[in-house]
C-alpha cells in the first residue's frame, strides 16, 4: 500500500520516519496509558469493572501502566531532543507555535461551517485543530507524567507534600486523563478516520504521503509555499478531496 | 435407673426423626430425684481436689437450675452416663447435641448453627482434642443456662465480652476501654458491637483464613453493617460515610479486588482498639497517623505530612475542601472539552454531509 503511494508522483513526502515512528510509540503508548488508567477512575462503573477484569487485577493493571509510563517519558525525552537538537525537528516546532492567526482561522472555519463564507479559510502546515491536539497531547503528557511520578512514588512524594496536595495530584491525574482520552480518542479520531472524505482513514500517519489535492484542500497555504498558484488537477477515478 | 431412651446421638436422632419418636414429656423432676444428687451436689463446699491441688466446686445451685431454660429436666437427662450412684468420679461432657439438632421430637430450639460450630476455629480445635476450645456450655453457661436474650444470659449482647474475655484477655482489655467497648459495656447501647457482632457466633473464623467475615478482605463489608448507613453514622458524629468513601480509594479498590496487602478499616482503625479520631489515643488521631502509616512496612518514613489533610474524602462533598473544588474544576473542564468538542465535529459533519448531498459540481 505504502509503495503504491509512494510512486504516486501527485503525493509529497509531509513526515519523515522518525515522524511516524513517533506517532506510532506515542499512538500506542495512549491508548494503553488511558484502558489501564481508566480502568482504575471509572472503577465505580461497570467499565471500569470489565477493563479491570481483563488487564488482570489492580497489581497487573498497575504493572503495565507503569511501563508504558516509562515509554511515554521515553518518548517525551526522544521528542524534546528532536524539536531541540534537530534542524527538520525544530522547523515543525516552529511551525507547531500556536499564533493569533490560528484563533482567526478557527472563527473563520466556524463561519464557512455554518454558511457564511463559500470557501474554508486558507490554513499553513499545521491547521488550528492540528495545534490543539498537538499542545494538547504534549502539554497534557506532561501533566500525567508529572503527577504520575507523584502517584507512582507516593511514599517518597508524601514525604515532602502534604496529604491534601497528594488528593489533589489524584485528581488531577484522573481527570486530566480523561480529557486527554476525549481530546485524542474523541476529537482526533474523529478527524482522521471519521470525518466525510477520511473514512475509513486518512493514510498520511501509515506512509507519512499527502496528495498534492489534499494538500491544496487543507493546508493551502503551505501548498502556496511548494508549488505556487498552480492548482492541481485531480488524477483520474480520484474522487476530489474534501476541505479540512 | 432412668434411661432417656430416644436420644442417645446426633446421628441416631436423625434416623430417629425420621420416623415418629414418643416425645418424652418433661415434667418437673421429682424431688426425690433431685434430693438424691444433691445429697452430695447441693452441699456448697462439695469439690474435687485435683492431683496438682487445684480444688474443683462439684456444688450445682439448685435455685440456678430453676430459673434456667432446663428447669424441667432431670440431671440424668443431659448427664446420661450416669446409671448408678455414687456414679464414677469422672463424667462425660454434657453433650447439646442429645436434643438441640434440627427436627427434635422434644421441642428444643433446632441448632442449626451446630455445623457452623464444627467448622469453625473453636469446633475444628475442640473436635481436634483441645480441651480449651471451648464446646457449647462454655459460652452459653452450664447449668443456669437462659435464653440469649435474657440479661443474665452468658451470651446476651453485653455479656459476650466478658464470656469471650474468659479466654480471649488481652483482646478484652483493649476492647473495654474503645469506643465500641465503652457504647456497648459502660452505656448499655446494645447498638454497639460485642464480639460476635463482627466475628459471628458459632462459625468464628480465624482472620487470616478468607472466608473470615473479619478477613482483610471481608473486614469492609463487616464493618459497612453499621458504618455504611449515613443514617447510622451521622447519629455518632461521624460526617462522611466512612465506607463508602473508603472504596473509592486505591486501598479500597486493591482490598475489593482481593488485595490483602493494603490497608483494610481495621488495618488504620485497629480491630479492638477503635477510638474517635479526636481522642489522643487513637491511632488515627492527627498526632498517631505517621506511626499507623509507617507500620508494617506500609509507608517507611511516614512523617507529619501525612496528617495534613483529610480521609474519607468525598470529592463530589463540599466538606471535602479543596479537593472538591478542583473536582469540579476538571468537571466543568471535562464537560465544555467535551460539548466544544462534539459542537466541532457536529459542524464539521453537517457541512460535509450537506455538501456530498449538494455534489461537488457546485463547487467552483
Amino acid at each position: 500500500m505504502t509503495t503504491e503511494h509512494r510512486r504516486n508522483p501527485e503525493e509529497i513526502q509531509r513526515f519523515t520516519a522518525n515522524e511516524l515512528a513517533q506517532h506510532w510509540v506515542l499512538m500506542i503508548t495512549l491508548t494503553v496509558l488511558a484502558l489501564t488508567g481508566l480502568a482504575l477512575f471509572a472503577y465505580g462503573t461497570w467499565i471500569g469493572k470489565v477493563l479491570m477484569a481483563i488487564e488482570g487485577g489492580m497489581e497487573a493493571r498497575g504493572a503495565i501502566h507503569r511501563f508504558f509510563a516509562v515509554v511515554l517519558m521515553l518518548l517525551t525525552a526522544w521528542h524534546f531532543f528532536y524539536v531541540v537538537f534537530t534542524e527538520r525537528g525544530h522547523r515543525q516546532l516552529m511551525e507547531m507555535l500556536p499564533h493569533a492567526s490560528d484563533f482567526r482561522g478557527f472563527v473563520a472555519l466556524l463561519g464557512y461551517y455554518l454558511g457564511r463564507t463559500a470557501e474554508p479559510p486558507p490554513f499553513g502546515r499545521f491547521t488550528p485543530m492540528q495545534k490543539l491536539q498537538y499542545w494538547g497531547a504534549g502539554l497534557g503528557s506532561l501533566m500525567m507524567i508529572g503527577t504520575g511520578l507523584i502517584l507512582w512514588f507516593h511514599t517518597q512524594a508524601m514525604a515532602v507534600l502534604p496529604k491534601w496536595l497528594f488528593d489533589v495530584t489524584t485528581i488531577v491525574h484522573g481527570y486530566e486523563g480523561l480529557i486527554l482520552f476525549i481530546l485524542l480518542f474523541g476529537w482526533h479520531l474523529y478527524i482522521v478516520h471519521f470525518s466525510p472524505g477520511n473514512f475509513p482513514m486518512q493514510r498520511t500517519f501509515l506512509s507519512g504521503r499527502i496528495s498534492r489535492q489534499r494538500l491544496w484542500q487543507e493546508h493551502r497555504l503551505e501548498y502556496l509555499e511548494l508549488f505556487g498558484d498552480r492548482r492541481p488537477t485531480p488524477l483520474p477515478g480520484q474522487r476530489e478531496e474534501e476541505s479540512p | 435407673m432412668r434411661t432417656l431412651a430416644p436420644l442417645a446421638s446426633a446421628a441416631l436422632a436423625a434416623a430417629a426423626a425420621a420416623q415418629p419418636v414418643p416425645a418424652p414429656t418433661p415434667a418437673p423432676p421429682p424431688a426425690a430425684e433431685v434430693r438424691q444428687c444433691g445429697i452430695c451436689h447441693g452441699r456448697r463446699e462439695f469439690k474435687q481436689v485435683d492431683a496438682d491441688g487445684t480444688a474443683r466446686t462439684l456444688w450445682v445451685d439448685e435455685r440456678e437450675l430453676r430459673r434456667s431454660v432446663h428447669s424441667k429436666w432431670h440431671c440424668i437427662d443431659c448427664h446420661a452416663d450416669v446409671d448408678r450412684i455414687p456414679h464414677p468420679a469422672r463424667l462425660a461432657k454434657v453433650n447439646c447435641q442429645r436434643c438441640h439438632f434440627p427436627g427434635n421430637p422434644v421441642g428444643a430450639p433446632e441448632d442449626v448453627n451446630y455445623e457452623g460450630y464444627v467448622k469453625s476455629v473453636h469446633g475444628r480445635l475442640r473436635l481436634a482434642g483441645n480441651l480449651k476450645a471451648p464446646a457449647c456450655q462454655d459460652c452459653h453457661g452450664a447449668h443456669g443456662v437462659v435464653k440469649h436474650t435474657d440479661p443474665a444470659s452468658q451470651v446476651h449482647p453485653t455479656r459476650v465480652p466478658a464470656t469471650c474475655g474468659r479466654c480471649h484477655v488481652q483482646i478484652f482489655a483493649e476492647y473495654t476501654t474503645s469506643a465500641h467497648g465503652i457504647s456497648l459495656l459502660e452505656k448499655g447501647n446494645t447498638e454497639a458491637p460485642s464480639c460476635s457482632a463482627c466475628h459471628g457466633e458459632h462459625g468464628i473464623l480465624p482472620a487470616k483464613e478468607n472466608a473470615s467475615a473479619v478477613s482483610a478482605t471481608h473486614i469492609p463489608e463487616t464493618c459497612s453493617t453499621c458504618h455504611g448507613m449515613t443514617e447510622f453514622n451521622l447519629r455518632y458524629g461521624i460526617p462522611i460515610n466512612p465506607v463508602r468513601t473508603f472504596r473509592h480509594t486505591f486501598h479500597g479498590i486493591a482490598n475489593e479486588l482481593g488485595s490483602a496487602r493494603v490497608a483494610n478499616c481495621a488495618s488504620c482503625h485497629t480491630a479492638h482498639n477503635v477510638l474517635s479520631a479526636s481522642d489522643p489515643r487513637s491511632t488515627v488521631n492527627p498526632a498517631n497517623i505517621p506511626t499507623t502509616c509507617g507500620r508494617a512496612g506500609c509507608h517507611p518514613g511516614a512523617n507529619a505530612n501525612y496528617a495534613r489533610g483529610r480521609f474519607h474524602i468525598d470529592p463530589s462533598s463540599r466538606d471535602a475542601g479543596i479537593i472538591y473544588w478542583v473536582a469540579l474544576f476538571f468537571k466543568i473542564l471535562t464537560i465544555s472539552t467535551l460539548a466544544g468538542l462534539g459542537m466541532h465535529i457536529l459542524l464539521d459533519l453537517a457541512k460535509k454531509l450537506r455538501h456530498r448531498h449538494h455534489g461537488a459540481a457546485t463547487r467552483d
